[in-house]
C-alpha cells in the first residue's frame, strides 16, 4: 500500500470522528494538496502538457488552498461555534464510516483485481461513499458542502485512476476547473447568507 | 457561424446588461433577445444538419427538435415577464438580476443542445445550474434561498455523478486501449466496447446522475421544493427550458451506449421512471398546495418520459410527442398557479375558488392545462402517452403497464379533486382586481394552441425532424 494513499485515506477518515468544522476544513485541504502529489507521481507525463499542470493547479491551489481556505475565513468572520458533526456522532454513523472504507476495499478488489492501482481505486470509491454518507445524514448548510467538496475530490480520484497515460484537450480541463471554481464560488455566498441569515426575511412580496 | 449566434446572442446582452448595470427597458431587452434567439433558432431547425468547428459544434436532428421548441418557450416567458412588470412596476427592481441569470441559461441551455462533446454538454450543464440557482431566490424570503440551495446540492450531486460516468466509462475504454473521446460521432463507435464492469458501471452512474438532474427519484426532493419556492417566471424556465437541456443529454447517452447495453438501460429507466410515478402519486395526492401539485405533476412527466426512453422503439415517436407537449403545459401551468397565488396571496387550493369569475383567463388555462397534464385528447400529451403506453404491451412489460396504469389513474382522480373546485367553485372572495385582459395571457394562449397543433396536426417539416429523432433513439433498442 502506497504511503501516500494511506495518508488520503487518514484525511478521509479522521475528520469524520472530530465534530468541528476546523478539523473538517483541515481535512479537506489536506485531501487537495494530496490529490496534486498524487496526481504527479501517478502519471508524471501529464505534466508534458498544459491540462496536467490545470490539473495540478485545481487540485492543490483550488481544492487544497483556496476553498477551505475561503471557507474558513467566512464561518472565523461570523465567529460560528467550532462545533460541527459531519456525521451524527454515534456508534452507528461511526460504524457506517468504517464500513463504508471496508466496502470500498472489497469492491475495488472486485473491480481491479491484482491492479496496480488497486489502493487508489478502493481509496476513491471510500471518499465518494464518506461523501454520499455525510450528505445523507446532515441538512446544515455547512455540513452538505463539505460533503459535497469530498464528492469532487472522488471524482478527480476516479479521474486520476482511470486517465493514467491519456490527456484531456485543454479547454475542457479548463472548463472541468472553472466549474469547480465557481461551484466553491457559489458555497460561499449560500454560506454567508444561511449560516447567519439577514433580518427581516420572510416578508410576502410580489415575483416575476 | 449561425450556431455560436445562438449562445453568444444572450451572452453578450447578459454581459452589456450587466456590466453598464443598465436599470431601464430591461423587460425589452429580454423580449428582443428571446424573438432573437428564438428567430436564429428556427433558422438553425429548418437549414439541415450544420457543424461549426469539428467535434465543439453540430446541430443534429435532435438538437434541431430541441432548439425550435425550446426557444420560443423562452421566449413566451419573456413576454409574460414584461406583462407582469407592466401591471406591477415595482416588479422592474427584480430585472437586473433576471435578465442577465436567465439570458445566461438561455445560451447554456442551447449550448447543451448544440454541444458536439458530452463532457461540453456537462460543462453547459452545469453553467445553465449556476445561472439558474439565483433565479429561485425571491427577495427577503428565507425558504426560497433554502430550496435554491436544495437545487444547488442536488444538480451538484447529480452533475458530480455524471462527471463520475463518463470517468468510468473512460476507464472500460482504456481497459481496451481506445481513447476516451467523448465526442458525439466518436463515442457512438466506441460506447459498443464498453460492456465490462467499469463501462456498466459508468452507464448506471449516467443514468443515475442525468435522472437526478431531471427529478427522478430516488433523488427527486429537490424539485418539489424548488418549484414550490420559485416565482413563476424561474420555475417555467427550470421546468421548460432547462428540464429539456438535461434530457437531451440522457437522450444521447441512451443513444450512444443504447447497442452496447440495451437490457441495462432498459430496467434502469423503467425502475427510475415507474419510482418516479409512484412518488409523485402519493405527493399528488397528499398534497393541498395546486402549486406544489403541478410540480409534484412534473415528476411524474419525467417518469413518464424515462419509461418512454427505456422502452424506445416504437415509443420512440410519442415519447417526443409527448416531452414537447409536455414543455408547453408546464410553461402554461406554472405562469397560471403563479398568477392564481400572487391575487390570492395563498397556495392552499382550499382556499381559491371561482377562479372562472374572478380571474377567468387564469381559469380556462389552469383548465386546459390540467386536461394537457392529465393526457386529454386532442393534446399532443395524450397521444404522446397513448403510444407510449402501447410500446409498454408491446415490449411485454405488462407488469410495469399494469402499475403505470393504476398510478395514472389514481393521479387523474388525485388531480382532479384538488384543481376543479378551484375553477368551478363559488367565489368566496371579493373580485376587485383589475380586470384580466386576454393580451396579458397571450404567451399562454400560444403555448396551448401549439398543445393543440401537436395533438391534431404537425406541420409536415416539424413531423419529420420528430420522426427523424425518433428514429434514432427509437432503433437503439
Amino acid at each position: 500500500m502506497n504511503t501516500l494513499h494511506v495518508a488520503l485515506l487518514g484525511v478521509l477518515v479522521l475528520p469524520i470522528f472530530v465534530g468541528n468544522w476546523r478539523v473538517s476544513l483541515v481535512g479537506l485541504s489536506a485531501q487537495g494538496l494530496l490529490l496534486a502529489w498524487i496526481a504527479s507521481r501517478h502519471d508524471p507525463s501529464a505534466l508534458d502538457h498544459a491540462s496536467g499542470w490545470i490539473g495540478l493547479v485545481d487540485f492543490g491551489a483550488v481544492r487544497g488552498v483556496l476553498a477551505p481556505l475561503t471557507m474558513w475565513r467566512l464561518l472565523s468572520a461570523r465567529q460560528v461555534p467550532g462545533r460541527n458533526d459531519v456525521v451524527a456522532p454515534n456508534l452507528f454513523s461511526w460504524g457506517l464510516a468504517l464500513g463504508c472504507v471496508l466496502l470500498a476495499f472489497r469492491l475495488a478488489a472486485k473491480l481491479s483485481p491484482g491492479a496496480s492501482s488497486h489502493t487508489l481505486l478502493a481509496v476513491s470509491i471510500a471518499a465518494l461513499l464518506l461523501g454520499f454518507l455525510i450528505l445523507s445524514m446532515q441538512s446544515s448548510p455547512l455540513s452538505q458542502i463539505i460533503g459535497l467538496l469530498r464528492i469532487e475530490n472522488a471524482v478527480a480520484l476516479f479521474e486520476l485512476h482511470a486517465s493514467a497515460g491519456a490527456h484531456e484537450p485543454i479547454g475542457l480541463r479548463l472548463g472541468v476547473s472553472l466549474a469547480f471554481l465557481v461551484s466553491v464560488g457559489f458555497f460561499r455566498w449560500y454560506l454567508a447568507r444561511l449560516v447567519q441569515p439577514p433580518t427581516g426575511m420572510d416578508a410576502e412580496e410580489a415575483v416575476l | 457561424m449561425i450556431l455560436v449566434l445562438l449562445v453568444a446572442l444572450p451572452v453578450v446582452v447578459a454581459a452589456i446588461v450587466a456590466v453598464a448595470r443598465m436599470r431601464e427597458e430591461l423587460e425589452w431587452v429580454l423580449v428582443l433577445t428571446g424573438a432573437g434567439v428564438t428567430l436564429v433558432s428556427w433558422a438553425v431547425a429548418a437549414s439541415g444538419e450544420l457543424e461549426w468547428a469539428p467535434l465543439l459544434l453540430r446541430a443534429d436532428a435532435p438538437a434541431r427538435l430541441f432548439l425550435a421548441f425550446v426557444n420560443p418557450i423562452f421566449f413566451g416567458i419573456a413576454v409574460y415577464v414584461w406583462g407582469r412588470v407592466d401591471a406591477v412596476p415595482a416588479l422592474k427592481e427584480q430585472l437586473p438580476t433576471f435578465v442577465p441569470a436567465s439570458l445566461l441559461l438561455l445560451a447554456a441551455v442551447d449550448l447543451v443542445f448544440i454541444a458536439d462533446h458530452l463532457v461540453l454538454a456537462w460543462l453547459a450543464l452545469e453553467a445553465s445550474t449556476f445561472a439558474a440557482a439565483p433565479l429561485v431566490i425571491r427577495r427577503a424570503h428565507r425558504a426560497s434561498l433554502l430550496a435554491s440551495w436544495s437545487y444547488l446540492v442536488f444538480s451538484g450531486v447529480a452533475l458530480s455523478l455524471t462527471f463520475l460516468g463518463f470517468t468510468l466509462v473512460s476507464r472500460s475504454l482504456g481497459a481496451h486501449d481506445l481513447p476516451a473521446d467523448f465526442s458525439l460521432a466518436a463515442l457512438e463507435g466506441l460506447a459498443t466496447s464498453t460492456t465490462d464492469d467499469w463501462g456498466r458501471l459508468g452507464v448506471l452512474v449516467l443514468l443515475l446522475g442525468l435522472g437526478t438532474k431531471l427529478g427522478l427519484a430516488p433523488m427527486y426532493s429537490w424539485l418539489p421544493e424548488t418549484y414550490d419556492e420559485a416565482p413563476p417566471a424561474t420555475v417555467a424556465l427550470l421546468a421548460s427550458v432547462q428540464f429539456n437541456a438535461s434530457l437531451l443529454v440522457l437522450v444521447r447517452v441512451v443513444h450512444a451506449f443504447g447497442p452496447a447495453h440495451a437490457s441495462l438501460i432498459v430496467m434502469v429507466l423503467l425502475g427510475l421512471g415507474l419510482a418516479s410515478v409512484a412518488v409523485s402519486t402519493a405527493g399528488v395526492v397528499a398534497t393541498r398546495s395546486f402549486k406544489r401539485l403541478v410540480a409534484f405533476a412534473s415528476i411524474n412527466h419525467a417518469g413518464v418520459i424515462a419509461i418512454g426512453l427505456g422502452i424506445g422503439g416504437e415509443a420512440a415517436y410519442g415519447l417526443f410527442l409527448y416531452v414537447m407537449s409536455n414543455a408547453f403545459t408546464k410553461a402554461i401551468l406554472f405562469l397560471t398557479v403563479g398568477k392564481i397565488k400572487a391575487h390570492y396571496h395563498t397556495k392552499d387550493a382550499r382556499q381559491v375558488t371561482g377562479l372562472l369569475q374572478n380571474l377567468p383567463y387564469s381559469a380556462i388555462f389552469l383548465m386546459v392545462g390540467t386536461f394537457a397534464l392529465l393526457g386529454f385528447p386532442p393534446f399532443g400529451s395524450f397521444f404522446g402517452e397513448l403510444l407510449i403506453l402501447s410500446g409498454l404491451a408491446a415490449g411485454e412489460h405488462m407488469t410495469v403497464f399494469v402499475v403505470f396504469c393504476v398510478l395514472i389513474t389514481m393521479t387523474f382522480v388525485a388531480t382532479g379533486r384538488t384543481i376543479f373546485p378551484m375553477i368551478w367553485g363559488e367565489g368566496t372572495q371579493p373580485a376587485n382586481w383589475p380586470k384580466q385582459t386576454l393580451w396579458s395571457s397571450w404567451p399562454k394562449a400560444v403555448f396551448f394552441i401549439a398543445l393543440v397543433v401537436l395533438g391534431l396536426y404537425i406541420p409536415s417539416s416539424a413531423n419529420e425532424l420528430i420522426h427523424s429523432v425518433a428514429a434514432l433513439v427509437g432503433s437503439q433498442r
